[in-house]
């Protein structure tokens, strides 16, 4: 194996990884285009060495949320039938996918990540008691502990059925492109479910190993995972997972957002340039 | 939810993660740096000397620590005699499963040619 291309990718994945850390989002969004763009390698030898990089960072960055009670399994499991049933659609559906439309459609994601991450998130105001709980027999509601109220804070699961279908989306996305679906979840997490942010941001953090497992076994048993490639980038995320948030505290948010919206518009444009055959800064070779 | 039969779950989930990712990640760095050292006198020419199956099962224990969180969560829920959400998690365990299915037959079927140069890395695809 290449030793210098195994240390590249490793740095890379680190740095996207820390990078995304920082403002919650997966670095799949990023590794993919980095890959592609910058790296030359085949979108779907990026896919799936993003996959096991999203899965790992899930994995490994799930513990403190179960333990500090943020992440609401029940609803978790719930939520993963859906998106593991869009997982399992979207690896039927890569074998039709022309190459040419994951440029167009990752291109699209980045853009709408880009306009969502300047969009403000809010928690919803009217998390509890009111109106009838239509879902309260399956025992999702739950509370979380909040640290500047020194209290457990109630919340209801909402619209249950609108979340589900958005989950199917996010989990069909994410195993055509490779990615957490950050994008999807956020809108079904917040608009149709109305649950806390701490709450959304844990819980959508422990699903996507689960609907990354089933995409990215697939593609491990058709042999599309190379290992020379996802080996060096699964280290790399789950070490810049790891640095990315203990670096959270100290970095002013806002700036860092609007370095990132930037940075994603400028992936966004390029991957539209491949879907038409234009290749601006890969000259090198 | 705050009761303590969930939050013991959790905990147990918990540590299932977060072994299973030092496990993995382990067994990965591991088998990297062996196929790194194999060929480090090779550094420039692109060869493969060693094949990189010890890397492909750290990548492997990778995907499969999600499957074992749902089997663990399985049976934590029959053990609570929670039929409904022992349901919901087979169900859940069976996406997981017909998606390896679904892949080992994919293998004969070809997908759509990749536009960008692959890099070659002979040896280095695990088609095991």
């Amino acid at each position: 194996m290449n030793v210098w291309l195994a240390l590249w990718l490793f740095a890379i994945s680190l740095g996207a990884s820390a990078l995304g850390g920082m403002l919650g989002m997966a670095s799949g969004i990023f590794i993919v285009p980095i890959l592609t763009i910058g790296g030359h390698v085949d979108i779907r030898t990026a896919i799936g060495a993003s996959l096991v990089s999203v899965i790992a960072c899930s994995c490994g960055g799930a513990a403190p949320f179960l333990r500090g009670r943020l992440t609401n399994i029940r609803l978790a499991i719930m939520l993963e039938t859906a998106t593991s049933l869009g997982a399992l659609s979207g690896v039927l559906l890569i074998g039709i996918i022309p190459t040419r439309f994951l440029f167009i459609l990752f291109a699209v994601i980045l853009l709408l990540s880009a306009w969502q991450m300047m969009a403000n998130r809010h928690d919803p105001v009217s998390r509890n008691t009111e109106g009838n709980d239509r879902w309260a027999m399956l025992g999702l509601n739950s509370s979380y502990p909040d640290a500047k109220l020194g209290s457990d804070v109630p919340y209801r699961v909402q619209r249950l059925h609108l979340g589900m279908l958005l989950m199917y989306g996010a989990g069909l996305v994410s195993a055509i492109l490779g990615i957490g679906s950050g994008v999807l979840k956020v809108p079904a997490m917040d608009t149709a479910l109305r649950l806390p942010i701490k709450v959304s941001s844990a819980t959508s953090n422990f699903m996507i190993g689960v609907t990354g497992a089933v995409s990215a076994g697939a593609y491990f048993m058709r042999g599309e995972i190379v290992s020379a490639i996802a080996g060096p980038v699964v280290l790399g995320s789950v070490v810049g997972a790891v640095a990315g948030a203990r670096i959270l505290v100290r970095i002013p948010n806002e700036k860092v957002r609007v370095l990132f919206a930037v940075v994603l518009v400028g992936l966004g444009a390029q991957m539209l340039l491949r879907a038409l055959g234009i290749r601006l800064l890969e000259a090198v070779r | 939810m705050t009761s303590g039969a969930s939050c013991k779950l959790e905990r147990v989930v918990a540590a299932t993660l977060y072994w299973g990712t030092w496990v993995a990640s382990s067994v990965a760095g591991v088998g990297l740096l062996l196929a790194m050292l194999d060929s480090g006198a090779a550094v420039r020419e692109m060869v493969v000397q060693r094949d990189m199956r010890i890397a492909s099962t750290g990548i492997a224990l990778f995907i499969l620590l999600p499957v074992i969180r749902v089997i663990v969560m399985l049976f934590a829920f029959l053990r609570d005699r929670d039929y409904r959400f022992s349901l919901i998690a087979a169900f859940v365990l069976a996406m997981t499963l017909l998606g390896l299915l679904v892949g080992s037959h994919l293998r004969e079927v070809s997908w759509s040619p990749p536009t960008s140069p692959h890099i070659e890395m002979p040896g280095g695809n695990f088609h095991d």
